[in-house]
């Protein structure tokens, strides 16, 4: 390289560097946005060991509790690792492994889903290698294991798919609703169409027995993870990617007002008219506030292939909703994988990386007023880092989560505790809409 | 580090294409066109260590896919022609995988008879140097190390559009 390419080269990279520290502009915490404050409190550090790990799964729960859970590979076996601990302790207990050891994960690309209970019930999802699968790829078994002593130890899985095809049963979510109904969600290709299904199933046995398997709809985006969540008075949600004629990708949700056991068409969510043929990857994040109104985050290209994390709301429960707001406001990067965590309340926390060739970076941005303004978008991060997600409880607490490569090649999880607090002061903060 | 954030500014920056005009059924993204392709050293399943510096004037193919991506499954079988096609020629084939689990590939791989290589990138880090954001994706260099095409979804790779293509980058044989 000549000394006048060496200097030609350095401005690039002077102003590349300049237009990468615009990217992600901080804010001052504990700026006044509506009618309460947010506090990032002290991050602790989940360490793992040798093997590679999926990201966190992660819920908060209203005794201030927190529960994680991921995938570990462990001498080629992929494991599904638990533990919790309360916010206000530093330091971290040894995990315990969920799994039974001829019931493995099925892949580290997601995590497990996780899901806690009104009666502190603690149940994780994961889909296990079909035992007759014998090298046919993707044919796999859901699994529903639950602990009931507060995750000292879980039960023996049982089996959510009640058929017997050998093919894939994963990309699944899972939430209770306030009775404690288990609400579960998989992506099922029992029927071998070129484009499986979104099914449903439900405990209403705190995880003793599933029921009978319901299919929501066809023509489902074979590998973006579902998404379930449900209202104070058990209304349903379900959202998933579906394929439209001419492999338009289209985010939609459809709704059950009868406890999940029927659902109505599904809506689309966004009209982003992004036209793929492949694996997006990436879910929808679903939230329901204290009053209804359903919240929409989620990853499209659009109709001219540019990445975006966009956000959406319904105060009619998802048979209508707003026009979609982009999240993202970075140049040279592109934003990926949001997670969205709102409260009764509706504050709201999305969270999603942004990458470029050389840095991947974990950011966030929040609203204080049910998405009527949300903060600029705020760096994480310290290191690479990626496979964000957040959890938020009804008392004005929140954790955030994703890992990060803190020691350099290994990858840790880092655990962000955020608070609430309500005051009278007001002040505007970004205007989206 | 200079040489890759070149490779991304030029992929936000550069929006002609060329070559791939010619070959509109390949839907190939012109969106970094003529961008250098970044270096590459990375194992492959076979236990072999592939150097990018070897692939001076080869028209070389990474194809960017993953064990639980269904639609990578079904491009693999007209990737594996191409490959027996074109094997004798200045040409190399890839699959690229941040899967970890090697005896799982392997499997894959038996499965549905495919004998090109897979190169492991586990920690997904030549997939983020070329802003691979969804699978499959099937980057296409010349042999002068530059990134002629980019096509994201399956495609028909043994098409006669396709070996057109890629022949065309050949130069005469």
């Amino acid at each position: 390289m000549t000394i006048k390419t060496q200097k030609v080269s350095l401005k690039i990279l002077a102003l590349t560097m300049l237009c990468l520290s615009v990217l992600v502009p901080s804010i001052a915490i504990g700026e006044n946005l509506g009618t309460s404050s947010l506090h990032l409190g002290k991050k602790r550090i989940l360490k793992h060991g040798p093997g590679k790990t999926s990201g966190p799964a992660l819920q908060l729960d209203e005794q201030g509790i927190l529960h994680v859970a991921w995938t570990e590979a462990t001498h080629d076996q992929l494991h599904i690792n638990y533990l919790q601990s309360a916010l206000s302790e530093d330091l971290l207990p040894n995990p315990i492994q969920v799994n039974p050891s001829h019931q493995l994960a099925a892949s580290l690309h997601e995590p497990p889903a996780l899901a806690i209970g009104p009666q502190q019930e603690i149940y994780v999802l994961w889909p296990t290698p079909h035992p007759q699968a014998a090298g046919k790829p993707f044919a796999s078994v859901l699994n529903l294991s639950r602990s009931m002593n507060g995750g000292q130890s879980f039960l023996p899985p049982i089996r959510v798919n009640d058929d017997e095809a050998v093919t894939g049963h994963s990309f699944d979510h899972l939430t209770t609703d306030p009775d404690g109904t288990v609400h579960i969600t998989w992506i099922d290709a029992r029927e071998g169409k070129k484009d499986p299904a979104t099914y449903t199933a439900r405990s209403m046995d705190q995880g003793s027995t599933i029921t009978k398997n319901v299919k929501i709809d066809d023509s489902t985006c074979v590998c973006c993870r579902t998404s379930v969540a449900t209202n104070p008075h058990g209304v349903v949600y379900v959202a998933w990617r579906k394929v439209y004629s001419g492999n338009i990708r289209e985010t939609v949700m459809a709704r059950s007002k009868d406890g999940g056991q029927s659902f109505d068409p599904a809506v689309i969510v966004g009209h982003d008219q992004w036209v793929f043929a492949g694996c997006p990857h990436r879910p929808a994040s679903l939230g329901v506030d204290g009053q209804g109104r359903v919240y929409v985050a989620w990853y499209t290209e659009g109709a001219d292939e540019t990445p975006g994390v966009y956000f959406s709301t319904s105060d009619d429960h998802g048979a209508t909703f707003t026009a979609k707001t982009m999240l993202n406001s970075s140049k040279g990067t592109f934003p990926d994988h949001p997670q969205m965590a709102v409260d009764a309340k509706g504050r709201i926390l999305v969270i999603w990386e942004e990458q470029s060739p050389v840095r991947r970076e974990v950011v966030m941005r929040y609203s204080l007023d049910r998405g009527q303004t949300f903060s600029a978008p705020q760096k994480l991060n310290i290191k690479k880092a990626h496979h964000p997600t957040v959890a938020i409880n009804h008392q004005g607490q929140a954790v955030l989560a994703w890992q990060e490569q803190i020691a350099f090649p290994k990858w840790s999880t880092v655990l962000q505790p955020i608070s609430f607090k309500d005051h009278n002061t007001q002040r505007t903060t970004t205007q989206i809409r | 580090m200079t040489r890759f954030l070149l490779i991304g500014l030029l992929l936000f920056t550069t929006t002609n294409s060329h070559a791939a005009d010619t070959f509109p059924s390949l839907m190939l993204s012109p969106r970094d066109n003529m961008a250098h392709a970044p270096a590459v050293d990375l194992p492959t399943l076979s236990g072999k260590t592939i150097d990018s510096k070897d692939w001076a004037g080869h028209v070389v193919v990474l194809n960017f896919w993953a064990t639980w991506c269904g639609p990578c499954k079904e491009e693999m079988p007209s990737m594996e022609r191409l490959y027996r096609r074109l094997q004798a020629r200045p040409f190399k084939l890839f699959a690229v995988t941040s899967d970890i689990r090697r005896q799982d590939i392997a499997t894959f791989w038996q499965h549905l008879d495919l004998h090109f290589p897979v190169l492991l990138d586990e920690g997904g880090d030549l997939a983020q140097k070329l802003w691979v954001r969804t699978l499959p994706t099937t980057i296409l260099i010349g042999p002068d190390g530059r990134i002629h095409g980019r096509a994201m979804g399956p495609r028909d790779w043994d098409s006669p559009e396709a070996v057109a293509f890629i022949e065309q980058l050949m130069g005469p044989f």
